[in-house]
């Protein structure tokens, strides 16, 4: 007598679902092994996949070096960079003040043209200053010419819109610290590496 | 003849359209420091968005598809979901740059702070688009955009030396900040190739309801349209270069580019460079809100035209109107005009592959373009563009950070 309900299985038949039980066990650990295996190749995908990973970031970071490189900062190489934008900033103000005397622009955009360039100048007095790689000497040269064009700009502004007298003057000292500059690019540029 | 006058309208419209804020900009930064030695970059831009707007609009001539809704109907909308955010992100920078561009036009004219226009400018660019049929807008912009046409009459008075333009023709490498040409000849491309546009033509084809037969119309103004516009932006850097260059002016704000018609035209110059830019940036700004709001409206499946009443199509309508404010929300916060447009250009370079990959598969499908597929000359154009675009993809953002100055 056992606690299993009669339910009605010849001994053929227990035998078949004893052989199928058998089977499916079979099958359950066929699919563990497989499972198992695909696993460990799921886990040298990720390996594979880390290392390629690896590598992307390793050829970002050699592009990124090899740019950082090419645009390491020479120290002449920044004088001459430097000179340069103040000279740009110079010749707007001489362009300006030219169209304006020549009624070319309207005052107003005279007026502002000049105080965003003299705004554009304070910054870049600032960039000099702080500037790790600029060798002192050339600093304060450059510091100097940012600040005169400054006050420079200043002046022509105050031209525009209350004293016109002044504005030839203005422009005759803008066209000095030009060429000054302009030198000084051309010097720097020609010590550069 | 009504086929000639659609031709000369669509020639009209792609040299209005060609030319907008980043093509100028980069353009006269261009001529400004490497004098005509980034005149190929020009040349190259103006052949790749030639055969991209060419087979776009041929594409939805005969499928009469758009190219986003191809897209999405060939690759499945989960790849269109990530063109459209990618492309979106990167467009909706572009219209902010556009904006700034009108509003420092009218700021440059009037002496008040471009961000003061920004807001007034979206609600005229809203009303519009609200109140204009598709021609209004794309015809009224390309017919005043001729205004731009000063640009190549002021290279041909400044007597610039044509020798030396056409050897800039053939790339050659500064011997001085070699970083910065290649990042201004990124810019230059990214200007020119630009995604929007083709998209934008392809939708133009469909809203003009072009049918098989207007294959050939369609070349003609890809060709000549594009040509035009091409010789325009030369024109523009011509003009840098004999301005701007030997005065040692770097383009560093906008301000300085209204300087860039003075020696040509005198007094005139600095308004038709002005009403250049205005009429140049509107237009485009338009372009690109009107792409934006097609590409979410044909991705979703919404109604979309510009020849409908805005209440057939709510959610088109009101698409565009959030993309101008956030557009326009761009330059209130005051962002700089032109470094937004540097950065949205070598930004619009660097998403180019996702654009233009599919679009090989769609021009060679018969599903699509029947017996018009590509030939081996279209095919070997658009792969050297997928090879250009993958290269502007890789180097763009190095060169941003080093060579963007």
């Amino acid at each position: 007598m056992t606690a299993m309900p009669n339910l009605g299985v010849t001994d053929a038949d227990a035998r078949d679902v004893a052989s199928y039980l058998d089977t499916l066990k079979r099958r359950r650990r066929h699919f563990e092994t497989a499972a198992k295996t695909l696993n460990m190749r799921a886990t040298d995908h990720n390996s594979t996949r880390d290392v390629r990973r690896r590598a992307r970031v390793v050829c970002v970071l050699a592009t990124l070096s090899l740019f950082a490189a090419c645009a390491q900062a020479d120290p002449q190489k920044e004088i001459r960079q430097e000179a340069q934008t103040l000279a740009s900033w110079a010749a707007t103000l001489h362009l300006v003040g030219d169209s304006w005397r020549e009624g070319s622009v309207p005052g107003r955009y005279a007026e502002k043209t000049i105080s965003e360039v003299r705004e554009a100048l304070r910054e870049e007095g600032h960039t000099i200053n702080e500037s790790s790689t600029l060798p002192a000497n050339a600093r304060a040269v450059l510091s100097e010419h940012a600040q005169r064009l400054e006050t420079l700009a200043s002046g022509m502004r105050e031209s525009v819109t209350s004293n016109p007298a002044s504005m030839p003057q203005e422009i005759e000292m803008l066209s000095q610290e030009e060429q000054s500059l302009k030198d000084l690019a051309q010097k720097a540029g020609a010590q550069a590496r | 003849m009504k086929k000639a006058i659609e031709i000369a309208l669509g020639i009209v419209t792609s040299v209005g359209g060609f030319l907008e804020i980043g093509s100028i900009t980069t353009a006269a930064q261009a001529g400004a420091l490497f004098q005509f030695r980034l005149v190929w970059a020009i040349i190259l831009g103006g052949v790749c968005i030639t055969f991209l707007v060419e087979q776009s609009g041929r594409l939805s001539a005969v499928s009469g598809h758009t190219v986003p809704d191809a897209i999405r109907e060939r690759f499945g909308f989960n790849y269109f979901l990530f063109l459209l955010v990618v492309l979106a992100a990167v467009t909706l920078l572009v219209l902010g740059a556009e904006i700034g561009g009108v509003c420092v036009a009218l700021e440059m004219a009037t002496g008040v702070s471009f961000q003061w226009w920004a807001i007034p400018v979206a609600f005229m660019m809203w009303l519009i688009i609200w109140k204009g049929t598709f021609s209004v807008i794309e015809d009224g912009t390309a017919i005043l955009g001729l205004v731009t046409l000063c640009f190549i009459v002021g290279a041909i008075v400044m007597h610039p030396p044509w020798k030396q333009v056409a050897v800039g023709a053939l790339p050659t490498l500064p011997a001085h900040d070699r970083l910065r040409y290649w990042f201004i000849a990124v810019s230059i491309l990214g200007a020119s190739v630009s995604p929007y546009l083709m998209f934008f033509y392809s939708s133009g084809a469909i809203e003009d309801d072009w049918k098989e037969d207007y294959i050939n119309v369609n070349r003609v103004i890809a060709v000549s349209g594009m040509s035009f516009g091409t010789c325009i932006s030369v024109a523009v850097l011509v003009l840098a270069a004999m301005v701007f260059l030997p005065r040692g002016i770097q383009v560093e704000h906008y301000s300085q580019l209204a300087l860039i018609l003075r020696d040509a035209f005198g007094r005139w110059g600095f308004w038709l460079f002005i009403s250049s830019l205005f009429v140049a940036c509107l237009g485009a700004a338009m372009e690109i809100t009107l792409q934006l709001s097609y590409m979410v409206a044909q991705g979703f499946g919404w109604n979309w035209s510009k020849n409908q009443r805005p209440k057939d199509e709510a959610r088109f309508s009101l698409t565009y109107t959030v993309f101008i404010i956030l557009g326009a929300l761009l330059v209130v916060v005051g962002i700089d005009p032109l470094k937004l447009t540097i950065f949205s250009m070598a930004l619009t370079a660097a998403t180019l592959p996702v654009a233009i990959v599919p679009f090989l598969f769609l021009m060679n499908d018969e599903e699509y373009v029947e017996e018009h597929t590509n030939g081996w000359i279209g095919n070997v154009a658009v792969i050297a563009i997928i090879t250009l675009a993958f290269v502007l993809a890789v180097v763009t953002i190095p060169l941003e950070i080093f060579g963007g100055g």
